[in-house]
């Protein structure tokens, strides 16, 4: 029995389309999925059922809730509905929680609101749904405030705030896309049973394949505010009928195919480093010596491999990255590239600059907004004894542009007019430029949607057995390393607990971290997308 | 807590110090002599000498500085040359003007201005709105002391309410005081309201736009309550730093206003210091309206523990 | 591109008040040097525009040279802030944390604590009273107000990745400040300019209108309500004039920045897409 529906709904922002005839039932009990990429409108699907439209939207088509149409009700009657019969959990816990209230205050307050509820009865009421969602014990006292508990802390007292009222439906809103793997799995699994046992429908948004394949019964796909199919998730996977969910599904399995190409020449090694991590902004300029970042790690790079590191949040990944990088100190030991010393914030020995070049994360903060691309690709030359001619320079950036897969007119435009994908390619192109003989890939696709993402990894592939390049991969997705790598490092509060062959590390963990991290990668298993058969 | 607390009583402490070094030294080192400075060109060295024995500037400038603090922590604030009073006498007997001003025009600030902040930003984009920040923009472009005249044309001389200027005195009663200050404070609010108006409204913007705010309203709570319980103490924090960088400008405006009304308060007590060259009084004075300044921030900074539990670190 | 309504406004009458004040330099409607007495207090009338003063003096012409004092006096006040402030914040976010960080934010904030009046009357009472005596008091108090924009949008833009680039790069602070934050925040510091400009105004006339400013005979804007002050049951034109220029002048600049701001500011960009 469907206890929400969803009729030729419709949404309008600033008159832009942005819904076209979305269509779905909701059953009473079941985790419905919807997945997509960015932009695809899968939160303000979420969105609009509780009617939290953002200002110059307009809507029309219907939802049902439980035989009512509730599609225009007022703010008032929404309000009756929103908490309590239909709750909304979001993705960034860290901001979805007031930060100068206690948890348990907010926890508290839906039953304070709806319940009628005396402050002290709805307080011990939160007690034991904070005690349900398995926060730490001494975590649930009074005077607890959210800065004090970690992100997958956070997102539990969230969930305990959507349960407290025992909600009909919860609407989550990709719940684990900002927490560590490790974490996410223990989300998902608690969600689920909670679920479960109180007979909740969940709606569950994500832009994870894998994490829907092992939480959800039914599956709707989305694309450009469309639905473009929905069913069944087995039948949908195995059967891939629509060409996108075929492609989404490719991306989610994607292995680029990378040569070994690992010679014995050592490039970079990093002999036994530490740092720590310090608490310099004192009237008295003391520094106080707080937590060790990195201990005592060390390792070596040979030339033409990809090494891979691991790492969740808060393991110590990008410190290394930027000591490895010259921008950050370290206290005891030596970071050597072709047995010449790295030397923190001393940038003017351009040997070793030259021989070093970085890709990062964010697309968005890598480039210069008032610099043409021209300008940004060019700018590691600086590093060179002689700076080529202008002509030259030009020569050299349309040829990496058209590496990377752009065009060389692109080479007068601005950042600002390309994707985050496109960004990426301009990235590696800027680190390409010199011929360095390492590249430090930080996270470099992990914001990137996941079909744009197997474009890049297939690029980096390409490129690395074309000029026989050496990466150093730092990720915090072992899924994404698993099919890069040559071999590769894990890493936890600053050690390396693992290192060896990236197949054989992954395929047989032997260090119990490892192990737990190689388990809660969601994997869409072969049999799900094999529907027990073997399709071409 | 307590290493937050240290760390702004630490400022306190090295604000308050160079302050006072660089007040002394631009009253008491730059002019050269004091003394002869305050009797001007055609005193006789008699007669200089005479001053600068009875106000103590016969001694190293060390040990003026020195005695010039310790004497401050004592409430000594030196002698007017002038009134030949001590200079404390003259600050206790105009103080009681000045600080009801300050604190009737901060009164009146706040509670003009955050009504208007929350309406404006709870109606965003609305006609209210625009016409709201249309007003502030105009109260922040008038000139207080313009301000003022216009209000003692229309209020004391056309509708004759209230008086043009001066006040009673204390032992008159309390409420004909509060009535003679209450051009003045209105005067001086009109720019502190504007400013604080629109610091308040982009302040509650900014936390409407929040997660937290959007859980708020995803659990049930109204618009109203959810402004209430969710984002009014959170756009507190901002409010408060402005409230805090304001009052140097609402002590700068306070003494002009003092004297487009003629108020007997420090404001007016400067000017004729300046006028009459009287560098001891100028020099307590200043000192006393900066002491205030830092003093002020200070306690906004204690306020940010009460209202940001983040602060309040666990050991 | 879309233009905001403050930003037209602001940029209308700031462009008005640029144009009378050039204009004034070459030609004004009467002489206001000359003393008139039998033409004292004439209502506004087509001779003259806004009427005479006590003296006999056009009012209107009074107010076209007044702007010279007021713009010339903000003008390089705010000069003085940025000059001094800009390169102290720059400083500032390329060291921060450091001691030299330390220093230049404590000295922000003790300039703060001294009103741009209390450092006029700190000058004035050993100095006497003069025009530089208001620009270095409001120069002064705008030193740590760039100081802080500066150093507050630097370094936000020192934690973004692409300054990484530049230091990998091989770039030293002092061509990273150069070329890639300071384009980055002049937009801002556009803003806060035109916002310093019309608090320099504001604070120019409050001086001049205590006597710590400009001392006659120049003309300026302050010093007419100043003089108007004793007159205004009987004359209250003689203060309405001047103290509206000021207000028109103050909101122009105000709203030319908070328009330029709305104007630049991605965020709500974004939201208008």
């Amino acid at each position: 029995m469907s206890i929400l529906s969803i009729k030729d709904f419709n949404l309008y922002i600033r008159e832009k389309q942005i819904l076209h005839d979305i269509s779905f039932d909701l059953n009473q009990g079941e985790v419905l999925g919807i997945a997509g990429e960015s932009g695809s409108g899968k939160s303000l699907t979420a969105l609009s059922i509780l009617n939290l439209l953002p200002n110059y939207s307009r809507k029309n088509g219907f939802i049902y809730f439980d035989n009512k149409c509730i599609s225009n009700f007022n703010d008032r009657e929404m309000c009756k509905i929103r908490g309590k019969e239909i709750s909304l959990i979001f993705q960034e816990p860290m901001t979805a929680l007031n930060p100068l209230k206690t948890i348990k205050e907010q926890v508290a307050e839906p039953l304070m609101v709806h319940g009628n509820c005396s402050k002290k009865k709805s307080l011990d009421i939160a007690t034991y749904y904070l005690a349900k969602v398995e926060l730490p014990r001494n975590l649930i006292a009074n005077n607890t405030y959210p800065h004090e508990l970690s992100g997958g802390q956070q997102q539990r007292v969230l969930i305990a705030k959507s349960l407290v009222l025992k909600p009909r439906i919860i609407i989550a809103d990709e719940p684990t896309t900002s927490l560590d793997v490790t974490t996410q799995k223990g989300i998902l699994d608690l969600l689920k049973n909670l679920v479960n046992q109180n007979g909740i429908s969940l709606l569950l948004i994500t832009h994870d394949l894998a994490v829907l394949a092992q939480s959800a019964d039914r599956v709707a796909i989305m694309k450009s505010g469309e639905i473009l199919e929905i069913g069944d998730l087995k039948k949908i996977f195995k059967t891939k009928k629509h060409s996108y969910t075929r492609k989404l599904l490719d991306s989610v399995n994607y292995s680029p195919i990378k040569k070994d190409t690992a010679s014995k020449k050592i490039l970079l090694s990093v002999n036994s480093i530490s740092t720590s991590y310090y608490n310099s902004r004192s009237l008295f300029f003391k520094k106080e010596n707080t937590s060790k970042i990195l201990n005592d790690i060390s390792f070596k790079i040979y030339e033409g491999e990809i090494l891979g590191v691991v790492g969740e949040s808060g393991s110590g990944k990008s410190t290394l990255v930027k000591t490895i990088l010259g921008l950050q100190n370290i206290e005891k030991g030596e970071i050597l590239i072709k047995n010449r010393k790295v030397e923190a914030n001393k940038f003017n020995d351009l040997k070793i600059r030259s021989m070093m070049q970085v890709v990062f994360q964010d697309p968005y903060g890598s480039f210069n907004p008032r610099h043409r691309i021209k300008r940004l690709i060019a700018e590691p030359f600086f590093l060179l004894n002689t700076i080529p001619t202008k002509k030259d320079i030009d020569e050299k950036v349309c040829l990496a542009l058209e590496e990377v897969g752009l065009s060389p007119n692109d080479s007068n435009k601005f950042i600002h007019e390309f994707s985050g994908g496109q960004r990426q390619r301009i990235a590696i192109a800027r680190a390409l430029i010199i011929k360095p003989k390492l590249i430090i890939l930080d996270e470099a696709v992990s914001s990137l949607d996941v079909t744009i993402k197997a474009q890049i990894l297939d690029l980096l592939v390409e490129l690395a057995d074309k000029h026989t390049l050496t990466y150093l991969f730092v990720s915090h997705d072992l899924s994404v390393i698993q099919n890069i790598a040559n071999r590769v490092i894990v890493i936890r509060k600053g050690e390396i607990v693992e290192e060896g062959k990236a197949k054989h590390v992954l395929s047989n963990p032997e260090d119990c971290y490892t192990k737990t991290l190689v388990e809660a990668i969601p994997t869409i298993s072969k049999k799900l997308l094999n529907g027990g058969q073997i399709v071409k | 807590m307590f290493s937050y607390f240290f760390s702004r009583l630490k400022v306190l402490i090295f604000s308050l110090f160079f302050a006072s070094i660089i007040i002394f030294f631009m009253i008491e080192i730059i002019p050269g002599d004091p003394a002869s400075f305050m009797l001007g060109i055609n005193a006789e060295p008699d007669t200089i000498n005479a001053l600068k024995k009875e106000l103590g500037l016969d001694v190293s400038a060390l040990e003026r500085y020195y005695n010039w603090i310790t004497g401050m922590f004592i409430g000594d604030f030196g002698v007017s040359y002038t009134y030949r009073v001590p200079v404390s006498e003259l600050v206790m007997a105009r103080i009681g003007v000045s600080i009801p001003l300050a604190l009737y025009a901060i009164l009146l600030s706040t509670l003009i201005a955050i009504p208007i902040g929350i309406i404006s930003a709870s109606n965003h984009g609305s006609f209210k709105d625009w016409s709201f920040m249309g007003f502030t923009q105009l109260g922040i472009a008038i000139p207080n002391f313009w301000f003022a005249m216009v209000l003692v044309l229309i209020f004391s001389i056309y509708l004759k309410w209230f008086s043009a200027g001066g006040i009673p005195g204390w032992d008159e009663g309390f409420f004909i005081n509060l009535k003679a200050l209450t051009l003045p404070a209105f005067a001086l609010a009109l720019p502190q309201a504007s400013i604080l108006a629109r610091i308040m409204r982009s302040a509650l913007i900014e936390t409407l736009s929040q997660d937290y705010f959007r859980t708020a309203r995803a659990s049930g709570l109204t618009f109203f309550q959810a402004v209430k319980k969710h984002a009014f103490r959170n756009a507190l924090i901002p409010v408060l730093t402005i409230i805090g960088l304001q009052f140097s400008f609402l002590i700068a405006g306070a003494i002009i206003i003092e004297n487009v009304f003629f108020l007997p308060g420090i404001g007016r007590l400067i000017f004729q210091g300046i006028v009459q060259r009287d560098l001891i009084v100028v020099e307590s004075l200043v000192m006393l309206l900066v002491f205030s300044v830092i003093i002020v921030n200070f306690l906004v900074d204690m306020a940010y523990l009460y209202v940001d539990p983040r602060l309040r670190v666990k050991k | 591109m879309k233009f905001p309504i403050s930003f037209i406004l602001g940029f209308f009458l700031s462009l008005i008040f640029l144009v009378i004040t050039i204009i004034s330099f070459f030609w004004v409607p009467h002489d206001v040097e000359t003393l008139n007495i039998a033409n004292r207090l004439k209502e506004p009338s087509f001779e003259n525009l806004l009427g005479t003063d006590h003296f006999g003096r056009d009012i209107f012409s009074m107010i076209m040279i007044g702007g010279q004092t007021s713009l010339s006096v903000a003008l390089i006040a705010v000069s003085l802030g940025l000059i001094l402030g800009v390169p102290l914040g720059l400083i500032s976010a390329s060291l921060r944390g450091s001691l030299i960080d330390d220093i230049i934010m404590r000295g922000n904030d003790l300039i703060f604590a001294f009103p741009s009046l209390v450092i006029a009357i700190l000058i004035t009472a050993v100095f006497g009273p003069s025009a530089l005596n208001a620009i270095i008091a409001i120069g002064i108090f705008n030193i740590p107000v760039f100081a802080r924009v500066t150093r507050g949008a630097a370094i936000s833009i020192w934690t973004l990745d692409f300054i990484s680039s530049a230091r990998i790069a091989g770039k030293g602070s002092f061509r990273i400040s150069l070329e890639h934050i300071l384009p980055n925040i002049l937009n801002l510091l556009i803003v806060q300019g035109s916002i310093q400009f019309s608090l320099g105004i504001l604070a120019e006339a409050g001086l001049s209108y205590v006597g710590l400013g400009v001392q006659p005979p120049a003309p300026s804007w302050g010093r007419m309500l100043a003089d108007s002050q004793t007159m205004i049951s009987f004359a209250p034109n003689l203060a309405l004039f001047p103290g509206i220029t000021i207000i028109l002048a103050v909101l122009g600049l105000n709203l030319l920045g908070d328009g330029t701001r709305d104007l630049i500011d991605p965020r709500l960009q974004d939201k208008i897409k």
